[in-house]
């Protein structure tokens, strides 16, 4: 259990989990959808994570209560997209909403099948790459990255800039295949 | 000088002003970097529209899964987040009066309480001055009797040392005044963090706060209570000229210039509309039918924010500032003013004591 200053343990606010859930959800969820490239699916990302915070700390936060929920937003949606075969139904639905205004069959068919292949590639990657992608692509500043990941702020473009690498040497991989 | 590292130009980037002015400054003329950057630059996009997401989630599906959770948890649902019965669907605002530390200024007047209470109420984008008689405040001001109020998130001013270190801390580019008047002291900078304040609104509180100060309040609508407002604010960057920016909240009188910037907070009910909710505290006792038919005149109560002008105590006006409609505000004794407006997805605030063409030009200025 984190300490604060005074060396004890958090205090324990009802409501503060609450507050958490309303002010961090939108971001969790974000995070998880860059990786997962569905909207129910990151849905489903963001409410295990929470839960799995609820189970974990309860209402006594910890010290970056977000920085943890960032985290496992990633790793969560790494874990889905990693079991491919379960979701083959949803991400159709999925592919077909994106593209609702194309007309153009072919058109869904590509859009679904670039979604699967980005999938795959961020699966492929390193758990901290695609972990860097979701959390900087989703909207955190590289401040709030090297906190929830637990690196020097200094060491985020370089590892940033490495990912994007990684990532376009996947896709373009997966292109030739 | 040596080359810049990938690091370096990465974070260039996307955060320019973290990255150290000789740095920046050989990027510039470095054919080799700029190459680089170039490059940098179009990877960016590619991965950006690799990632991106249709229909990024927000606080309304954030409400819905909450529900979904304490569902699936088995609490009781103490926070009683409820799907809006109005057709506006969940009411997230990108209101503008939020920022705690222009609600530290303004509270140096009796309107500032008054402001920080209707900031929970309306979704605000634009200020309008409502003049009230100054005895008027305090009916509405006891928010407490409506419910019960939590805060999350610390509501006090952490010093930061420099310029990128604010900017570092709050998250984005906070602008800075492009030109000053001769003779400003260096600035000094502070961050007010991120938070969270919300109202359970209760009947049963109601009653008893009605019934320990022996009032007789009208009944809570059975739709309101229960029902949440939340409201998001900050982070806040404020540079202050003349007194310590992280003693601003304590300071008893103006300083010489303070600046202040934060992304729109995001008011949120879970149940009750704003006219509902407006409806019922215009109809609590105290209010006159003078403030109660000005508040209602507002064309668009739902992004307007109004601010209490105590009559005889302070005076307000309407002024552009660039593109923007903005609201100034001065002590009757013209010893401090403040302009406050919006301007890409910011609010922003300027006051001090140097004197509103100053103030406003300062304002006009920022960059």
């Amino acid at each position: 259990m984190a300490l604060d200053e005074t060396g004890s343990p958090p205090a324990r606010r009802p409501e503060a989990f609450d507050d958490l859930f309303v002010s961090e959800w939108p971001r969790v969820a974000r995070i998880a959808q860059q990786i997962t490239h569905s909207a129910s699916r990151s849905e489903e990302v963001a409410q295990e994570v929470f839960l799995a915070f609820y189970r974990r700390f309860g209402d006594a936060l910890p010290e970056r209560p977000a920085s943890w929920l960032y985290r496992a937003a990633a790793h969560g949606a790494l874990n889905a997209v990693r079991g491919e075969g379960r979701r083959r139904q949803r991400e159709e639905r999925e592919a077909r909403l994106t593209v609702a205004s194309a007309p153009d069959p072919g058109e869904l068919v590509a859009a679904r099948e670039e979604m699967r292949a980005v999938r795959s590639a961020l699966g492929r990657l390193g758990e901290a790459q695609a972990t860097l992608l979701a959390l900087r692509y989703s909207g955190l500043s590289y401040n709030e990255i090297a906190q929830a990941m637990g690196v020097r702020v200094g060491q985020i473009g370089t590892r940033l800039r490495r990912a994007e690498l990684r990532l376009r040497k996947e896709m373009d991989h997966a292109s030739r295949e | 000088m040596r080359h810049a590292s990938d690091g370096s130009l990465r974070r260039l980037l996307d955060e320019d002003w973290a990255v150290r002015e000789p740095l920046r400054r050989h990027v510039a003329g470095c054919d080799r970097c700029q190459q680089r950057l170039s490059a940098m630059r179009d990877l960016r996009e590619t991965t950006r529209r690799l990632l991106a997401s249709p229909d990024a989630p927000d606080a309304a599906d954030a409400a819905l899964a909450r529900q979904r959770q304490l569902q699936s948890l088995g609490r009781p649902a103490g926070i009683g987040l409820r799907r809006p019965r109005s057709q506006g669907g969940m009411r997230w605002a990108a209101g503008v009066a939020g920022v705690a530390a222009l609600l530290a200024l303004l509270s140096a007047t009796p309107a500032g309480g008054y402001a920080r209470s209707l900031l929970l109420i309306f979704e605000p984008e634009h200020f309008t001055a409502v003049p009230v008689a100054p005895g008027q405040a305090k009916s509405i001001l006891h928010l407490s009797s409506l419910g019960s109020l939590q805060q999350s998130g610390s509501s006090r001013l952490t010093a930061e040392p420099t310029l990128a270190a604010l900017r570092a801390a709050v998250g984005f580019q906070a602008a800075v005044p492009g030109s000053l008047p001769g003779g400003l002291p260096d600035p000094t900078y502070a961050v007010l963090a991120r938070g969270t304040e919300s109202l359970t609104l209760s009947q049963r509180k109601l009653a008893a706060y009605a019934e320990q100060h022996h009032l007789r309040l009208p009944p809570m609508p059975g739709d309101l209570s229960g029902s949440v407002l939340s409201v998001t604010t900050g982070p806040a960057a404020v540079f202050s000229y003349g007194s310590p920016a992280a003693q601003l909240g304590q300071a008893r009188s103006f300083p010489l210039l303070v600046v202040a910037e934060a992304p729109l907070p995001q008011v949120f009910s879970t149940g009750a509309t704003v006219t509902e909710i407006e409806d019922y505290v215009l109809s609590l006792p105290g209010v006159s039918p003078e403030l109660s038919s000005e508040i209602r005149a507002i064309a668009d109560p739902a992004r307007t924010m109004p601010i209490p002008v105590p009559m005889g105590q302070a005076t307000s006006a309407p002024v552009t500032i660039g593109s923007a409609q903005g609201l100034w505000v001065q002590e009757a004794g013209g010893k401090a003013g403040v302009v406050v407006w919006t301007s890409g997805g910011y609010v922003h605030g300027v006051a001090g004591t140097l004197g509103r063409q100053e103030l406003l030009a300062i304002a006009a200025s920022l960059n």
